[in-house]
Order: C-alpha cells, then sequence, then structure tokens
C-alpha cells in the first residue's frame, strides 16, 4: 500500500551508527563528500574505502541494501565512467576504431566512477542509519546559527517535518482518486506524453483541492494547541552530544587528515615504477 | 462564578458574505444572542443540523474566534482579553473532526508533546506529561508509532492525549466520531467518559449521533444560531415532535417508545437506551 512508503528508507537494526547524534551523521556526511573531491591517489581511495567499508560494518545494514541506491544511477555511473574514458586525452593505450584510451582517460574514469559509488553508499548509509524526524531535528540544530541572519530555521525545519508525515496520506490520496478515475473510465497508461499529463489534471485539482483544505484545518489544530512559532518553544527530546559523538567527529578528524595526507604521499603506481627502474 | 467552565452572554457572531468579484455582500449571521453556561465537571452535547453554528461556536471557546456582540468567558477569562490568548487555548483544548489533520508530528508521543513544547514547558515535565496523556488514552504502546498507521479511534485518541498533555479543565470535541467506524467511535466515547468521571475533565461534546449525546449530562439545541432547547438528556429527547420540527432525531429507543406511546401502550416517553427500554416492557408484562 501507499502509505507504507516513507520517506528515505530507514533501516532500523540499533547499532551505534543509528545511535549516534543525527547533527555528527550530518556533518560527517557531508565531510566525506567534500573529501571525496580532494582524493586524487589510489592509496587516498583505499583509505576512503575501507573508512566507508568499516561504517557500513558497524551499521549492521545489510550490503543489499546499501546497494539499492547504486542501481538508481548504474546507467549515469556507466555513462560518466565510458565518457571519460573516451574523452581524456594523454598517452594512448589502445586504439579500437574511432576510439582512442588512453592511460589519464582509464584513471580518470576510474576516479570519478569510485568517487560517484563512495558518494551513494555514503549519503545512503545517512538516511538508512536515521529516521526523517531526526534528521530534521539535525538539520534544524545545525542550521540555528543562521537564526541570526535571519533566516527562518525553525519554520524551515516545522514545514519539513509537516511534510514527512503528510506525503504518505497525499499519495494515498492521489491513490485513491486515480482509482476513482479509473473506474470512471480514465486512462492513464496509454497514449503519448502530452495525453498522459492530460490524463493528470482530473487527479491533481481534487488533490489540490484536498491539500489546501487540510492544511487549513492543520493550521486551525496547531493555533488551538498554542502554536506560535518557536518564541518561548521547548522540545520534549534536545539533541544532546553524547561520548560517543565526539568520538565520533575525533575519529572524523582523523580520517580527514589521513586522506588529506595521501595527497601529499608519492602514489602506488609512481613507488612500483621507482621499485621497477 | 468560579464553578462555571464555559459561560456566553448574548454572544452573536457573523461570517462576512462576498460575491463573485469578492467585494462584500453582507453577512451571515450565524450565532444570535447566545446565553449559556457550563459547570465545572459537566459533560454538555450540543445538538444541532448542519450549519446552525455549532463548530462556530466551539472556535469561541477556544479563542480561534471572537465575539462581535455579547461575551464569553472561559474558565474566567474573556476571551477578548489578548495577553490571557494562550491560557485559554491550554484550558480549553480542541478536538476536531478529521483526526488525520489535527495530527502534527509522525511519531505520536511527539505529536502528544506538540502543546506543552509550545507552551514552553520544562523538558523532563513535558515527558511525564506525555507518558500520562497516553496512558489515560490507553494508547501508551503506540508512543513511538507513525500515526498514519493507526486506526481512526486510535488517531483520535492520540489527538485527545494530546490535549491532554496541556492540562486542561475542559475538552471541545467537533463530532470527533463522525469519520470513525463503530468501534473507533465506542473507544472515544469510552476515553471520553473516564476523562469526565476520574479526571473531572469538563466536555463540550458536538455530535449528530443521539445515542452518544444521551451519553452526557446535558444537552443543547442550536438552531440557526440561536440555542433553543436545553435539559437532561431525557428531557429533552421525551420532547420528540420539537426535535424534529428542528430538523433533528432522537435516540432510536426513544423513537420507539413514542411510537409505543402513540398507539396507546403506556411506557415512559423519555427511555434513551435498549436497557431501559428492556426493563420498561418487563415491567409493562408484569403488570398484565
Ligand atoms: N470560514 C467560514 N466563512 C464563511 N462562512 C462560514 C465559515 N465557516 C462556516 N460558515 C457558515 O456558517 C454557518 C454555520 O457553520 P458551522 O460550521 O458553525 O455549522 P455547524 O453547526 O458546525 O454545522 P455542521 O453540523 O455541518 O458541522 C454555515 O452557514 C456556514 O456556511
Ligand atoms: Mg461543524
Amino acid at each position: 500500500m501507499l502509505r507504507d512508503i516513507t520517506i528515505g528508507q530507514y533501516y532500523p537494526s540499533g547499532s551505534i551508527i543509528h545511535k549516534l547524534d543525527p547533527r555528527v551523521k550530518i556533518v560527517s556526511t557531508l565531510v566525506f563528500i567534500v573529501l571525496l573531491f580532494l582524493v586524487k591517489t589510489f592509496i587516498g581511495f583505499a583509505l576512503a574505502i575501507l573508512f566507508l567499508g568499516s561504517v557500513v560494518r558497524l551499521s549492521k545494514v545489510p550490503l543489499k541494501f546499501i546497494l539499492r541506491g547504486l542501481k538508481a544511477i548504474m546507467f549515469l555511473l556507466m555513462f560518466t565512467v565510458i565518457l571519460n574514458m573516451l574523452m581524456t586525452k594523454g598517452e594512448v593505450w589502445l586504439r579500437l576504431w574511432i576510439f582512442t584510451i588512453t592511460k589519464q582517460g582509464v584513471y580518470q574514469a576510474l576516479f570519478i566512477g569510485l568517487r560517484l559509488v563512495l558518494l551513494i553508499i555514503g549519503s545512503s548509509l545517512m538516511t538508512l542509519t536515521t529516521t526523517p524526524i531526526e534528521l530534521t531535528d539535525g538539520i534544524e540544530r545545525l542550521m540555528r546559527p543562521l537564526k541570526k541572519l535571519h533566516v527562518p530555521v525553525h519554520d524551515i525545519a516545522m514545514m519539513m517535518s509537516i511534510a514527512l508525515r503528510f506525503i504518505p496520506i497525499l499519495l494515498e490520496e492521489t491513490d485513491k482518486i486515480m482509482k476513482a478515475q479509473m473506474a470512471r473510465g480514465a486512462d492513464f497508461e496509454s497514449g503519448r506524453l502530452i495525453q498522459r499529463a492530460k490524463a493528470m489534471i482530473p487527479i491533481l485539482v481534487p488533490l489540490f483541492l484536498s491539500a489546501f483544505r487540510r492544511a487549513g484545518e492543520l493550521a486551525t489544530a496547531m493555533e488551538a494547541r498554542c502554536y506560535r512559532g518557536d518564541s518561548g518553544r521547548t522540545r520534549m527530546k534536545e539533541l544532546k552530544y553524547k561520548k560517543r559523538d565526539y568520538i565520533a567527529y575525533l575519529v572524523l578528524i582523523l580520517f580527514a587528515a589521513l586522506l588529506i595526507a595521501t595527497r601529499h604521499l608519492p602514489d602506488i603506481p609512481a613507488i612500483i615504477r621507482s621499485l621497477m627502474s | 462564578m468560579n464553578n462555571t467552565m464555559v459561560r456566553s452572554e448574548g454572544l452573536s457572531f457573523s461570517y462576512p458574505v462576498y460575491d463573485d468579484e469578492g467585494n462584500k455582500q453582507g453577512v451571515n449571521q450565524v450565532l444570535k444572542n447566545v446565553t449559556l453556561s457550563v459547570q465545572k465537571g459537566e459533560w454538555v452535547a450540543i445538538l444541532g443540523h448542519n450549519g446552525s453554528g455549532k463548530s462556530t461556536f466551539a472556535r469561541h471557546v477556544n479563542a480561534l474566534l471572537f465575539p462581535e456582540e455579547g461575551t464569553l468567558w472561559v474558565n474566567g477569562i474573556d476571551t477578548r482579553s489578548e495577553e490571557q490568548i494562550w491560557e485559554i487555548r491550554s484550558s480549553a483544548g480542541m478536538i476536531f473532526q478529521n483526526p488525520d489533520n489535527q495530527i502534527i508530528a509522525s511519531i505520536v508521543e511527539e505529536d502528544v508533546a506538540f502543546g506543552p513544547e509550545n507552551l514552553g514547558v520544562e523538558p523532563s515535565e513535558i515527558r511525564s506529561r506525555v507518558d500520562a496523556a497516553l496512558s489515560t488514552v490507553n494508547m501508551r504502546k503506540y508512543a513511538d508509532r507513525d500515526p498514519n498507521r493507526l486506526s481512526g479511534g486510535q488517531k483520535q485518541r492520540v489527538a485527545i492525549a494530546g490535549v491532554l498533555a496541556m492540562k486542561p479543565a475542559c475538552i471541545i470535541l467537533d463530532e470527533p466520531t463522525a469519520m470513525l467506524d463503530p468501534s473507533g467511535r465506542r473507544e472515544v466515547m469510552d476515553t471520553l467518559e473516564r476523562l469526565n468521571h476520574d479526571e473531572h475533565i469538563t466536555i463540550l461534546h458536538i455530535t449528530h449521533y443521539m445515542e452518544e449525546a444521551a451519553r452526557a449530562d446535558r444537552v443543547i439545541v442550536i438552531d440557526h444560531g440561536e440555542a433553543v432547547l436545553e435539559g437532561t438528556p431525557k428531557e429533552v429527547f421525551a420532547q420528540v415532535d420539537r426535535m424534529k420540527a428542528l430538523g433533528l432525531d432522537v435516540p432510536q429507543m426513544t423513537e420507539l417508545a413514542y411510537d409505543l406511546r402513540k398507539s396507546g401502550i403506556d411506557i415512559p416517553a423519555d427511555i434513551t437506551t435498549v436497557e431501559e427500554m428492556v426493563e420498561a416492557l418487563c415491567r409493562l408484562k408484569s403488570k398484565t
């Protein structure tokens, strides 16, 4: 049923990674992504894979779920890799019909591919181990300093959490309206794109009307429960860093330092070459 | 005065009516000179046909709307005193018809915490209030569930817990069972019974179900914005002709008693439940 669709793809396993403060996970994911673009050597990638691999092991999320995120971008991944392999100029290794494959091209393709794969796995690991509510709480807390710049941090977080609650409801409603229209002979499956888009109008109109009605009722209900923005508001569960969160930050810093250090080390091919000569 | 929870005197209210161009055309007088009072700890049912102004009155009690004329006091506070609006809203909690559109969070206990969080209650105090409120409505074991996966009756009980966590003296329910199946309706009614009986919370219950109204201490009938009839359920329902003229039904058993009396059977007019009917019929049989 559509109501069972949850945003993101939380996989509860109760691991230490799950228990980490969402802020740690958000910050780490962002740092990891940035670091990936700084890696230029095989040693660096080996380190990144080792790091991500250990986190995956710690999270106790089955590999199947982790790799699922890759399926969606398989085509994009292949496309980028092949394009990079063929388009990079340099020392020619192989000539096939009109294609030339260069050494630089192979390296480039390999690095880009690895980067994309690690990036997808890293970010799906975050959503697999953090509930959407924790995520919004974490984002709200991380963005709190922006309040001084008059960014409506609380309102954004409130909107996100309301969206989380209502998207499944609206999805189910869409399903209901579609079935009702199909019972009246509407056809959503066949025809050209434009015809199909036209067929969506009888779904979107009632859907929007109902969404606006819901929004109105929800606003009244929130007001009735004394909601007045974040002035004087407290939270039942205030995010608090624990010892394990500090340790996680420490590990992250260590990893980042090591990874940056690899940029200044000779890479494996260079080592092999110097050994052979 | 100290024993009155809600008191309205000469309360009038109208919605503006607009024409197609958006110009104000006139007003739709929805409440007319409503004078009534509800005692602390009382359970009052409000009846009236569609569009009679019940919901509009309920919104006044929660200070979502304000009287145009007349005055409304909730727990001794004039609802127009703006500085005390949060006090009014937390002492007179409101439950709406659609359980989906009044649950804000995607975890049950987070939703129950929403009210006290808005009031700025201490985190530890919120925790204990949430646990207590969920226990009161028998939903403690669903604390970490997703509200989307609860039944209608369970959702409505979560909504009630959300109001309870604000420690209200009074709860106004606007057709809380209209969207529920019979078992959900029973769950909600039993919860209300417990709240009223054990926690001494005043209940203002707007309903279209006469069997539910029969469980109240007192019934107020609103017709075209006026409070036209008032009394215990038995007193009100016994006036079958008057109720029909107001476009309302009476409980099935009252109707049956009415028909039996019309055909010459000597049976009390104020029967509201099946049990009473059975008793009356047995008494009748033993007499003959
Ligand atoms: N927001 C609004 N703007 C304009 N008119 C309104 C508004 N809300 C209600 N009305 C009108 O006020 C009148 C009373 O409505 P109200 O909702 O109070 O009735 P009700 O007794 O609760 O009816 P029901 O049993 O259908 O819930 C109706 O004629 C309605 O059309
Ligand atoms: Mg109504």
